[in-house]
């Protein structure tokens, strides 16, 4: 083969060709395609640019913006938490917040506050027992039973301090609602929680503040019908059973 | 943005079955070919639409190019490339005679000689013969002085000749 006749054989692979369909939507697609990138490109760049460049100008902005960016890094780190369920990663983050809280609140306050959180707590472990989250149980069970003993503590002190009628309404429901959410728990998990020491506390304040309550009953002028509440107040009391005790001079008084 | 859309389609309906064919030959699959013909000019308009001054858009587009096709046999180098024409009994083992006439024809026979020689020989060929650059064409998209194209050209040629032989 001479060369001449080589290049007449090579010239002949000319006919290769791409299809004339491919090559038109091919250009189109490049087209149309990059229009759309390069659009967003272009608005994310301009966002990114202005926000380097307000801080490129003003150096002092700098630690404003490391602050901006910790503390909304923090908030997010809070927010997270706030889902966190005993035996989770976040959730002494969670517990730091709820001690946090009751820094500021006072003795007379303290048991109402520490019974919202042992409700917190107990709709923790519903939730973990509905939802059958084995390895959060017991930090949970144990969340629950160290709650109860500092609403126990809690009361205790404040028996000593002061009684008020509205505070002991609101005690008395919000343990009546402990109560039953725990017995709803206990029946999930077919198992007790230890409550003694709460129950022992909530037992003895209704009876400081119901013996009070009688004595002070007792000098003041009622009728025929608040006479009747008073004695079966009296006889609640003798059975020893001050919840119910309770239950008649709140009903009497306010 | 319509100036560089203008300088765009100029340049693709100018070089796009040059292109084509220029990888055609090198890869020996149309999916491949079309692939990497597309990312070529995907590339072209890129730079376009970034505002680069392209003084010469056939030595870029070449470039480009033989670039991709590099990257590609890099990317697949641990995967065996077969040709179709090499497995045609795995492929379909249904006679097709419309094929087995390409085979014989010498159409397919220089194909196949020219995927066997030195791409550097593969590359000079098929654009002086093929895409009917010059050699001083040539020697700028290659960055090479236009001699060493020449006696390039004159070696792929024996070589070609011999594949064929």
């Amino acid at each position: 083969m001479t060369e001449k006749e080589l290049i007449k054989k090579i010239k002949e692979l000319k006919q290769i060709e791409p299809s004339k369909n491919w090559v038109v939507l091919t250009k189109e697609n490049i087209l149309s395609e990059e229009k759309g990138i390069d659009v967003i490109e272009k608005r994310q760049k301009s966002f990114i640019s202005e926000l380097i460049s307000v801080f490129n100008l003003k150096p002092f902005l700098k630690p404003a913006l490391a602050t901006i960016v910790s503390f909304c890094f923090l908030i997010g780190i809070l927010g997270f938490a706030q889902n966190a369920l005993p035996g989770d990663l976040l959730y002494s983050v969670k517990k730091i917040k709820e001690k946090a809280n009751l820094v500021l609140i006072s003795e007379t306050d303290m048991p109402n506050a520490q019974l919202d959180l042992t409700q917190k707590k107990l709709n923790e472990l519903t939730k973990i027992a509905e939802e059958n989250k084995g390895k959060n149980l017991a930090p949970a069970v144990q969340e629950v039973e160290k709650a109860m003993k500092e609403t126990a503590e809690s009361l205790k002190k404040v028996a000593l301090i002061e009684k008020d009628g509205k505070i002991a309404k609101e005690i008395k429901e919000k343990v009546e609602a402990i109560e039953k959410q725990k017995e709803t728990v206990e029946e999930i998990l077919a198992t007790k929680i230890n409550s003694e020491e709460l129950d022992e506390s909530v037992n003895n304040y209704y009876k400081n503040l119901v013996e009070q309550e009688i004595k002070e009953l007792e000098d003041r002028e009622l009728n025929s019908e608040q006479e009747g509440l008073l004695q079966e107040a009296k006889e609640f009391f003798e059975q020893e059973n001050y919840q119910e005790a309770l239950a008649k001079i709140l009903f009497l008084s306010y | 943005m319509m100036d560089n859309q203008k300088k765009f389609s100029k340049i693709y309906d100018k070089y796009i079955n040059k292109i084509y064919r220029f990888v055609f030959l090198k890869v020996d699959s149309q999916e491949t070919a079309e692939d990497l013909s597309s990312e070529v000019f995907t590339r072209v308009w890129q730079s376009l639409d970034k505002g680069t001054n392209i003084e010469n858009p056939q030595a870029f587009i070449y470039k480009i190019a033989r670039n991709l096709i590099t990257d590609h046999y890099r990317k697949n180098s641990k995967i065996k490339l077969v040709s179709i024409e090499n497995c045609k009994e795995i492929e379909d083992n249904q006679p097709n005679l419309e094929e087995e006439s390409l085979l014989k024809s010498d159409f397919n026979r220089v194909k196949l000689a020219l995927n066997k020689i030195k791409p550097e020989y593969q590359d000079i060929i098929i654009c002086h013969y093929l895409d009917d650059l010059s050699i001083p064409e040539i020697a700028k998209i290659m960055n090479k002085p236009k001699n060493n194209i020449r006696v390039t050209l004159h070696r792929g040629l024996k070589a070609l000749k011999r594949e064929l032989s």
